[in-house]
Formats: structure tokens, sequence, C-alpha cells
């Protein structure tokens, strides 16, 4: 009845869910890690593979949209059959888990050195692997609507802080060097595979009301992420300069240190910019928990149920304890994964356009 | 158990099931020659009615030969006549305030509306007072609050459908909607669910909001209770239900959102500038309310460098010769200021007001002399306090009480992380609830699955003029209710 009740979501929550999801996590990973490759030139290389990647959805969804008519593992084990439909959610299953369990150890990591010393990252990785169980027993619809007021809290306040920002900029330090320029397309590059992994998406679009709509929410919503990290990360260059911003983790969050707020009652802002981090974790987690426990699901051929999402989560907690417990290249690892995913998305959609129309 | 023919049968079988009972009253009359059976409860009754309507009419117009449709047709002189054929039927009017007559050779009885229940007339409202507006409330008769309610709504199209609720106590229920605005599954299922309801007595409104909320486990209500009749009619003319149930002097409201606990009668009575403001106020204090003590807590245990270093010292200055944790600082104070509300609630109202203003300075500076608190916990508690007051709905209140000290208990823990986690798990439950279709969070989130979101009554109230669309809870074909300009009339 109504407008809910039937586990469905509308074109603005799906644009919130990804907003409230990648925004924050985007934030604190992301720019590191491309102003190690591009340097000052970090921003425009954020904005040309957030473009890309907003592109890239718009086109896949806009092509695959009338088939969302039935759900995306109708799709995909209509294109593919059931034996290579199993094997590609599991491997889509072993993404998700491990780049939530990555973010969420990142999380728990940040937590514990920006927020409280005391709490221990196991403890709070647990705490936002509960909420977001709860979330995401809830379903979809909940999901949805904490989303939508949790991307609406994000945006208004990092738009805030960058308006304060503004004045405090130094424009010299972002002209970029005859050696960064020609770096920006490897960091647009890898910009790229970082938004395109995305491949929930599909998931999340096959779960809209109005199917139509999803491609162009979808790109929305990466323009918005991609213009806030550009311009958090132009910020964060301009204040600490390229050499001390790499070294920097969190970047974008400790920069909130040297805004100059009027009349401001806190002393230090980086926390409060963290605390939409956790906001952002508690979306990730939730929605990667949900996800993943659909997958297991359409794996089993059973409807989702509460075993699926305490499946998912255990799966995400031992995951995230053996990557804050093991010393490696974590980020790497999510680098060759994510470039995997990034061909499993645009081939899957592609195949099943290619055999319906045979 | 249908009735026998013989009246001296009918009469031992109602005095048999009645036995033990000294209210109810049994009165044998002629009619002509014609035994005739009257029974009634003693003081549920109008006495006039039964002497004038019936006894004197039927005894000294009566003639032998009529028999009982013809009694009910010709001599009993009120309005409200049934006949009915069971022993059930008669009990239940019995019980009810009406009164049987049984003659002897007829299987049927006539059942006399005459019902004169003792009645403390139209009262003034208590808990949700205004300024402006009127100031009728609601009585323990239903009967009463319906006609409150017809009064405003003049409306051929108002229904009001009766249903008894409870095995032994048979409460009336009766369910209002204007047919045609209101939406027919939300009808529908509220009928349902009045009807699923299985048990011993439904006594009060607050009975049956426990009974037909979804997510009963749920601190928060998910249907709105009042006492106002002029807030029940604008319910209604939104296109929402109201349930009336017989001796509750609140009435229910559903389906309900978080935004609608924040409207108050008086904020379309007064220019819509100032409640707009107001309205900011309430949403602020809420928000004050429940997070203050733990945001405290938080911020002067894990993180007082987050604190401006003057106020900081400040702080610190204050709670110098304090012996206890910051922690039990809070919750004394909290305590102290739960038991005075407490207190003061039981309390004559003429003292409740004294009593708290007295108690609240007395306890409060005497906690800060004797060091047993700082003056600071003190201030936090109060404004806490106060802000909840400014939420105009009390049950609503009560949740975000609850729910101020889920976030203390949680920030002790954990500090900034538990304060951020807290505030985030209560968000998420709040998302998680419905009211009979509605997102609990509509308009702020959820509202756009159905391409209606309507922002014009939520954290402002738009001039009256411009509110020309109804609440999302009507039906779609009739959103408008005004006629738009140049537009075709909806209605």
């Amino acid at each position: 009845m109504n407008f809910s009740c039937n586990d469905k979501i509308s074109n603005n929550q799906l644009r919130a869910i990804i907003i409230a999801a990648i925004l924050g996590n985007a934030a604190i990973t992301l720019p590191i890690y491309i102003i190690n490759i591009s340097g000052a030139a970090a921003y425009i290389s954020i904005a040309i593979g957030g473009a890309f990647s907003a592109l890239l959805f718009y086109i896949l969804l806009r092509f695959t949209d009338k088939f969302f008519v039935k759900s995306y593992d109708d799709m995909v084990y209509e294109c593919l059959g059931n034996v290579f439909g199993v094997v590609i959610f599991l491997i889509m299953l072993a993404h998700v888990l491990f780049f939530c369990s990555f973010q969420l150890s990142m999380a728990a990591d940040m937590i514990k050195s920006t927020m409280e010393k005391n709490i221990n990252d196991v403890i709070s990785a647990i705490v936002i692997v509960v909420v977001s169980a709860y979330i995401a027993s809830r379903g979809m619809e909940c999901l949805g609507r904490v989303s939508e007021i949790a991307s609406v809290l994000m945006l208004i306040f990092i738009a805030f802080i960058f308006i304060m920002s503004i004045s405090s900029m130094d424009w010299k330090i972002l002209i970029p060097t005859v050696y960064e320029k020609q770096n920006i397309i490897k960091g647009a590059f890898n910009v790229f595979c970082y938004l395109s992994v995305a491949e929930y998406i599909f998931i999340l679009a096959s779960k809209t009301n109005n199917t139509n709509k999803a491609a162009l929410s979808v790109f929305t919503s990466f323009i918005i992420i991609t213009a806030f990290v550009s311009f958090g990360t132009a910020l964060a260059v301009s204040c600490f300069g390229v050499d001390e911003s790499k070294r920097k983790i969190w970047a974008v969050i400790q920069m909130m240190n040297y805004a100059e707020f009027p009349g401001s009652l806190v002393e230090r802002q980086e926390v409060l910019m963290s605390g939409f981090y956790v906001f952002s974790s508690f979306i990730l987690t939730g929605m990667s928990v949900y996800i993943a426990s659909v997958i297991i699901s359409s794996i089993f051929k059973r409807k989702n149920n509460i075993k699926f999402v305490f499946m998912a989560c255990l799966g995400i907690l031992l995951i995230c304890l053996v990557i804050s417990k093991i010393n490696f290249d974590w980020l790497y690892a999510v680098y060759v994964f994510n470039i995997i995913m990034c061909f499993i998305v645009i081939l899957s959609p592609a195949v099943y356009i290619i055999r319906r129309k045979k | 158990m249908e009735i026998y023919k013989e009246l001296s049968k009918n009469k031992e079988h109602i005095k048999n099931t009645f036995y033990g009972a000294d209210d109810i009253v049994f009165k044998e009359f002629n009619n002509g020659t014609t035994k005739c059976f009257m029974v009634y409860t003693d003081n549920i009754v109008d006495s006039a009615s039964i002497e004038n309507a019936i006894l004197t009419n039927i005894m000294v117009r009566g003639t032998t030969k009529q028999n009982i449709e013809e009694i009910e047709k010709h001599l009993i002189s009120v309005g409200e006549t049934e006949l009915v054929e069971s022993f059930e039927q008669i009990f239940d009017a019995v019980l009810l305030g009406d009164t049987v007559v049984l003659t002897d050779n007829d299987n049927k009885a006539i059942v006399v509306s005459t019902k004169g229940w003792p009645s403390r007339g139209i009262p003034e409202t208590q808990t949700e007072i205004v300024v402006q507006g009127p100031k009728d409330a609601f009585t323990e008769q239903g009967s009463i609050n319906t006609v409150l309610i017809r009064r405003r709504i003049r409306d051929i199209a108002l229904k009001v459908k009766r249903i008894k609720c409870g095995r032994r106590s048979k409460t009336d229920i009766a369910v209002m909607y204007i047919k045609g605005i209101a939406k027919d599954e939300i009808v529908k299922n509220v009928i349902k669910q009045i009807n699923s309801i299985d048990v011993d007595c439904i006594l009060d409104s607050g009975y049956m909001e426990q009974f037909l909320e979804k997510r009963y486990k749920s601190p928060f209500p998910q249907l709105q209770l009042t006492e106002r009749p002029d807030k029940a009619a604008s319910a209604i003319y939104e296109g929402r239900v109201v349930v009336v149930v017989d001796n509750s002097p609140f009435v229910i409201i559903l389906p309900s959102t978080l935004n609608i606990f924040f409207q108050s009668s008086e904020d379309y009575y007064e220019r819509w500038e100032i409640m707009s403001c107001l309205r900011i106020l309430r949403f602020f204090a809420a928000a004050l309310s429940v997070a203050l003590p733990g945001l405290y807590i938080a911020l002067t245990v894990y993180r007082p460098d987050l604190i401006p270093t003057e106020l900081a010292l400040k702080i610190s200055s204050g709670r110098t010769n304090v012996p206890f944790p910051t922690i039990a600082e809070v919750l004394i104070m909290e305590t102290a200021f739960e038991l005075l509300r407490e207190a003061g609630v039981r309390l004559p109202s003429p003292m409740s007001s004294a009593f708290g203003i007295v108690g609240g300075i007395v306890i409060g500076s005497a906690a800060v002399d004797a060091g047993i608190v700082g003056p600071v916990v003190v201030i936090i508690a109060a404004l806490s306090g106060i802000c909840s007051f400014a939420v105009p709905n009390p049950a609503f209140v009560s949740s975000l009480r609850l729910a101020k000290y889920f976030i203390i208990f949680i920030s002790t823990f954990m500090g900034l992380f538990g304060f951020y986690t807290s505030v985030f798990i209560i968000l998420a439950h709040l998302a998680s609830l419905e009211s009979y279709g509605v997102p609990y969070l509509y308009p702020f989130c959820g509202g756009s699955v159905n391409g209606y979101t309507d922002f014009k009554d939520t954290l402002i109230r738009v001039p009256l003029k411009k509110m020309e669309k109804r609440p999302v809870f009507s039906k779609m074909s009739q959103k408008f209710r005004m006629t738009r300009k140049g537009k075709e009339e909806t209605k």
C-alpha cells in the first residue's frame, strides 16, 4: 500500500545511498592515493576520473534499465547461465565483503586515531557492523531513508566547511607542474577504477521503483561525489602543500583544523568531520551487508533473510580482522580487485544485451 | 440463544444471568391484560425516558391485542428502537444503558435507547493548551466525542463506523473518516486490525493504541493521541482516520509521522512567520533535549580538548570539589529532574507548578552548594528538561526522554564515537518505522517514493493560502484541498 512496504527505493534514495556510502570513504582514501600519483593535479584527476565513472554508469544503466523489470540476479542467470552466474556472484560477494572490510578497517583505524583513542579498533568495527546489520535486516527502504538524512547532513556540513575554507586557499600551489600534468590521466584512471567497482549499483538500481530514472540518479550522485572529493583534495593540497599532503593519511579531514570558523564552539573541527565519516561507514557497511545478503540469497536461490545478513556480517568482520592484523599492502589488493570488478561490471550487462538481441 | 415465547422462561433466564448484579432493575407490568417485563441497568439510563416514553405509554395507552411489533411502532415514543431475537443482544443492550421490553407470547424483545450516562460535560484541554483557538476537549463519553468532531465536519462524506471491542468490556469504538479523501486501504486496515483484537477489555485509547501499532516494541509512538476535537477534525480533513474509544478523553489519529508530533493546533491559528519560527525552535529543542547530556559526557570525559579552553576551565573549576565522576553527576541531576516531574504530575495542579519551581531551585542550588554536582551539570539537566517540554506531544516527549538515556549510556562507554553511534542508531530505528504504510520520517525521507513530497508543513509552516495540497495521507486524486486558480476544481 501507499509508497512503502514494497521493499523498493526511490531514485532520490538511490542517489542518497550512493552519496552517503561513497562520499565519506572516497574523501578519506582517495586523495592521498591520487596525490601520490598526480601531485598537485590530483583534483583534476579526480574530476576527470569521476566524470568518466559517472558516464560509464549512466551508459550501462541506460542500456540495461529496461531489463530491471526482473531482478538483477535473474538478469545475470539468464545471461550467463546458472554455473557462470553463481561464479560471478561469488566473485561479487568476495569483492563486496573485501571492499567493505577494507573500508571498515580504515574507519576503525580513523576512529582510534582521531576520535577515541581508548576504543579498540576491533570494538569499533564490531559496533559498526552490528548497527549496520540492524539497518540491513530492516531492508532496503530503511537503508534508503537513513541514507537520505545522512547524505543531506554530510553534504550541508561539508559544503559549509568548504565555503569557509575558500578564503584561505592558496591557488598557486594548485597549478600542476609538467610532470604532474603527465600523470593526470594515470591518476584519472585510478579514480575511474576506484569508483567504477560499484557493481552493487546494479543491484540497487534494480530495486528502484522507477528503473528508467535510475541512470540519471546514479550519474548525478557520482558527479556530486566527484565535485566534493575533487574540491576537498584541492583544499587539502593548498592547505598542506603537495609533499605534506602525500604523508597525511586523512588530508581532507586534517585540513579541517586549519579552516577558520567565526565564533566556533569546537576547538578541533576535524573530529566533527570524522563524525560524518563514521556516518558514511555505517551506510557503506549497512549497504554492503544488505547487498552481500542479497547475493548470498541469490546464490542459494532462497528468499533473503536474517541468516544471510548474519553470514554477511560475520564475513565482513573476519576479513576486517585479517586486514587489521596482517601487515600487507591491502590498498594494492583493493586496487587489483577493483580492476577485475571493473571489467565484470562492464562486461556482464554487455553480454546480456548481446544475448538478448540474438 | 434465541428468546423463548413464554415470558416466564425469558424472565427466569434473564434473572439467572444477571444474578448477583444488584444494579440491574427488573420491572413487571401489564399492557392491558398482557404481561410485560422490562430490564435495564440503574444509573446509566435516563429515568425520565423510561417513565414517560415506555411505562406511561404502554400502561395507559396500551391494549391487550397489540403484539410486540405494534408496541414498538405505536407506543414507544423514543427515536431509536430495535427488535432483537437473542438473549445476547438483550444482555449487550442492558449493559450499554438501553432498556429492554419483553411481552408474553412473543419471541422478540424491544431494545429502547435510554442511555443516560453520568457525564462531566465538555471539559477544557489539559495537555494541549493553546493561547488562541478552541478550548473544548474530548470527554470520556464516546458519543459526545463523535458529536464534537461532527460539529466541525458538516459533510455527508464523513463516515462513522461503529465497532465493539473487548470480549467482556464490549467497548464502543467509532472509526471516523471522510470517504473519498481517506485512503481505502488505510480505513480497511484499521477496521481489520480493530476486529482482530481479542482481549478482555479496552479501557482506554491507550490500550487501543498499543494494539494498533505495528512495531509495538518501539519506544516511539506510531499513532497520535489527542484530546482536541479541532485537531481530530483537521486530521480527518487531511485524509487521516480517527478512532474514538468510549471511556477515553483521548482519540487516536492515524497514520502519524514524526513531523506531526511537532505540530500544534495553534500553528494554524496564528501568523505563519511566528509559528514557523516556533516550529524550528521545537525541532531544535527536541534535538537538544535528547543529545545535550550525552554530548556533555562525551566531550568532558573523553575529549575535553575539543571544548574551547575558557569554557573547559570553567567546567573544570566548577567540578573541583565534586567527588563523583561526570556520568554520576549527570545521572543524579537527571534522576532528580525526573522525580520532580513525576511528583509534579501527581500533585493537584495549583501546587504542582510551585512544587516544580521550588523543588528545582532548591535541589539544584543545594546540590551545587554541597559539592555533589557542578553548576554546569545543573544547567545541562535543566536545559534538557525544559527543551523536552517544547514538544507539543506528551507521548513523544516520553520517547525522547528514553532516547536521551540511551545516548547517555552509550556515550559513557564509548565517548564521542558512542555519541555518534547512538544518534545513528536512533536515526536508523526511526527510519525503520512506518505508520500504516507511511514512513515515520516522512517527508524528511521516504516521501519521494510516491513522487509526492510536501515540505510546506514541516520545519516551517507556510501561509495557509500556499498550502494547496493535502498531506500525503489522502488519496492522490484528492490531493488538492483548495480550488486552484485557473484550474479545474478537484472536488
